[in-house]
């Protein structure tokens, strides 16, 4: 922690897919959000934590961290999706918890919840936070409870719409093939039904298979289809490449993954899918997804950390997406990623840093889009798992999780221009502990901080 | 609970329990460390200003720290949560004066496409001073198997051990058919 922050005794932290917005409407705050998914809070193991890293006007590494409070726990196990969802000029967050189940209160509109491992996603939407009160939110569940698909295993967020993954969710015969919810939003009220899609959809490509996980990651963004609606990347890094039709298990390239894009995806009409491949067994393409604009192009970045390659594409405007180049890497390089600006950011928990051995301690690169720069590395102890989750802070800096560094977890403010990195952990006096008992009490009571960094956004 | 009882977290010195002392004197101690604790600490922050970050501060563990049950990057993984120890001991419906309990909480994620069985017995408790433990699950019946996607917070395994021991590691299987393994508490 720089000795700013200890003068100016408030150092806060803030994150998103493209930075955090600037401060819109009265009241809005950029914030980045980084949770720890498997914190004990309220002497419960597991119940999970999440924080805001509130920034003022002179923007990171300045943050002050704080609690989210949500009516039903946030446990994401993949990014945190933000967009101004409800167009109201402050960003919001879609936060999912995929290994819990939300159950309908009576004679209430709020949900309760039990661990079933259905998944639900709360929206939490922006606004001045009110410290030590519930953020206002609204819970989105699938269609049918009991399926166990994990429902909110990755999110996506743009204006008017929000996507949901449940990749675990059976097909006949076809067990954890996987699906995806579309749901459109007039302000904060949800329209209708969600639209669920599956690779058996009229037009999606490909067929829902056994263990393809369909819905691992999500991205919304501008990718070819009518400017003025949001496209949908799917990730489904466990299908096979094995050519049309359903095939028998072990016929195909195994695990090779799957991108799959559709397009208007809130029209009425049948979204118009494109599947794109990277033909590596246990290539695992599709596992990150990370979409954005630049520069009057729309572009999308679909990591393989199994053969440590992203996959970049592009949308010149009005135009098709096409791949633009591979960019590789080592350490499940593509675990994790976020466009911010014109830079990539890749994740890899498993890489080793140019300097140093470091097993396992894991690397965060930022590359230009275009590729003109050089590619800058960070790296981090060893066993960090550094590069877990990753996130665009804004104002030139990355913010990253490092899940296992250290019992608590941390994240990092990352300069992109070189400089200082700052750590933030919990119980280094910046960031508190999750949120319950702390003191005199049994070890199985008080509040552990486990996974700080898991997810952020 | 009496503070006495109160449990320890791994990673503490081995001492042996405190002797009762009359509240009066816990009192007059507890002033005593600390003014030499904040006295210590100014001296320490005139020599050292910039503390290490406590997490690289803190002894080697693997609390906290994913242990992958498999090779790949997407494999299956666990996290001990906690080793507190200290816990009353019960045999036979009694609670023995020497031993105490030691309670391990696990966090299993299984993002794999297979059901993943915990190993029974599950890793053995090694103390500080080198005497294995064997896991009793906190709940009777096998250990729990953690079907695919899902996540198992609610697990405890449990260990007896002598009161002045403290836990020094887990070693052994932490799921069926895989490699031993070494988690340091």
């Amino acid at each position: 922690m720089p000795a700013a922050c200890v003068l100016l005794l408030s150092c806060v932290l803030t994150g998103s897919l493209a930075g955090p917005a600037p401060a819109g409407a009265t009241g809005c705050l950029p914030e980045l959000i980084v949770a720890d998914p498997d914190a004990q809070a309220h002497s419960a193991p597991g119940q999970g934590a999440l924080y805001s890293l509130l920034m003022d006007e002179d923007g990171p590494p300045r943050v002050r961290p704080q609690p989210v409070l949500t009516r039903l726990p946030a446990i994401p196990m993949g990014p945190i999706a933000r967009a101004d969802i409800d167009r109201d000029g402050c960003v919001d967050l879609v936060v999912g918890s995929p290994s819990l189940s939300a159950v309908p209160l009576v004679d209430s509109p709020d949900f309760g919840y039990s661990p079933e491992g259905d998944g639900y996603a709360q929206i939490v939407w922006g606004g001045e936070p009110e410290p030590g009160r519930f953020r206002p939110s609204t819970t989105l569940v699938p269609a049918l409870a009991g399926l166990k698909g994990h429902f909110g295993w990755s999110v996506a967020a743009s204006a008017g719409v929000v996507a949901v993954g449940a990749p675990y969710e059976d097909a006949p015969e076809a067990a954890d093939s996987g699906a995806v919810y579309v749901f459109r939003l007039r302000g904060r009220e949800v329209l209708g039904t969600p639209r669920r899609v599956t690779q058996d959809s009229p037009g999606v490509q490909g067929n829902g298979e056994t263990g393809d996980l369909f819905g691992w990651s999500l991205a919304l963004g501008s990718l070819g289809g009518d400017p003025a609606r949001p496209d949908l990347a799917v990730g489904a890094p466990y299908e096979t490449d094995d050519g049309a039709g359903r095939q028998e298990t072990g016929v195909g390239t195994a695990q090779a993954g799957a991108v799959t894009v559709l397009r208007d995806v809130d029209a009425q009409a049948t979204p118009r899918g494109e599947q794109f491949r990277l033909p590596s067994a246990g290539a695992r393409f599709g596992y990150a997804l990370a979409s954005g604009a630049w520069e009057g192009s729309d572009w999308l970045a679909a990591g393989a950390p199994g053969v440590d390659t992203v996959r970049l594409f592009a949308t010149p405007a009005g135009g098709e997406l096409l791949p633009v180049r591979d960019i590789r890497g080592h350490g499940a390089y593509g675990f994790s990623l976020a466009l911010t600006g014109g830079d990539l950011v890749i994740g890899a928990p498993y890489g080793v840093p140019p300097y140093g051995a470091a097993p396992g301690s894991g690397t965060v690169t930022v590359t230009s889009l275009d590729g003109d720069s050089v590619a800058l590395t960070r790296g981090a102890g060893p066993r960090d798992r550094f590069g877990w989750a990753v996130a665009g802070a804004g104002a030139g800096w990355v913010l990253a999780g490092a899940p296992d560094r250290g019992t608590t977890g941390s994240v990092a403010l990352v300069p992109m221009g070189g400089g200082e990195t700052v750590w933030l952990a919990p119980g280094d006096g910046y960031v508190p502990q999750p949120p319950g008992l702390t003191a005199r009490r049994r070890p199985h009571e008080i509040s552990t901080a486990v996974d700080f960094g898991g997810s952020v956004g | 609970m009496d503070l006495r009882d109160m449990p320890t977290l791994a990673g503490s010195a081995g001492r042996p329990p405190a002797p009762r002392r009359p509240r009066r004197t816990l009192a007059y101690v507890a002033l005593a460390v600390t003014a030499s604790l904040l006295l210590a600490g100014g001296v320490a922050m005139a020599v050292r200003p910039r503390q290490p970050h406590p997490a690289l501060a803190a002894p080697a563990t693997d609390l906290g720290r994913r242990i992958p049950l498999g090779t790949g990057f997407d494999s299956p993984w666990l996290v001990v949560q906690t080793a507190g120890c200290g816990y009353s001991n019960y045999a036979g419906g009694r609670r023995h004066p020497d031993r105490q309990t030691c309670r391990m909480i696990l966090i299993v994620g299984n993002p794999g496409q297979a059901p993943l069985r915990l190993a029974e017995p599950f890793a053995e408790l090694v103390d500080d001073r080198g005497e294995s433990h064997r896991a009793v699950s906190d709940v009777p019946g096998p250990m729990p198997v953690v079907q695919p996607g899902e996540r198992l917070v609610y697990t405890t395994v449990k260990y007896g051990m002598r009161k002045e021991r403290r836990p020094a590691r887990l070693e052994g299987r932490l799921v069926a058919g895989g490699p031993i393994t070494r988690v340091m508490l």
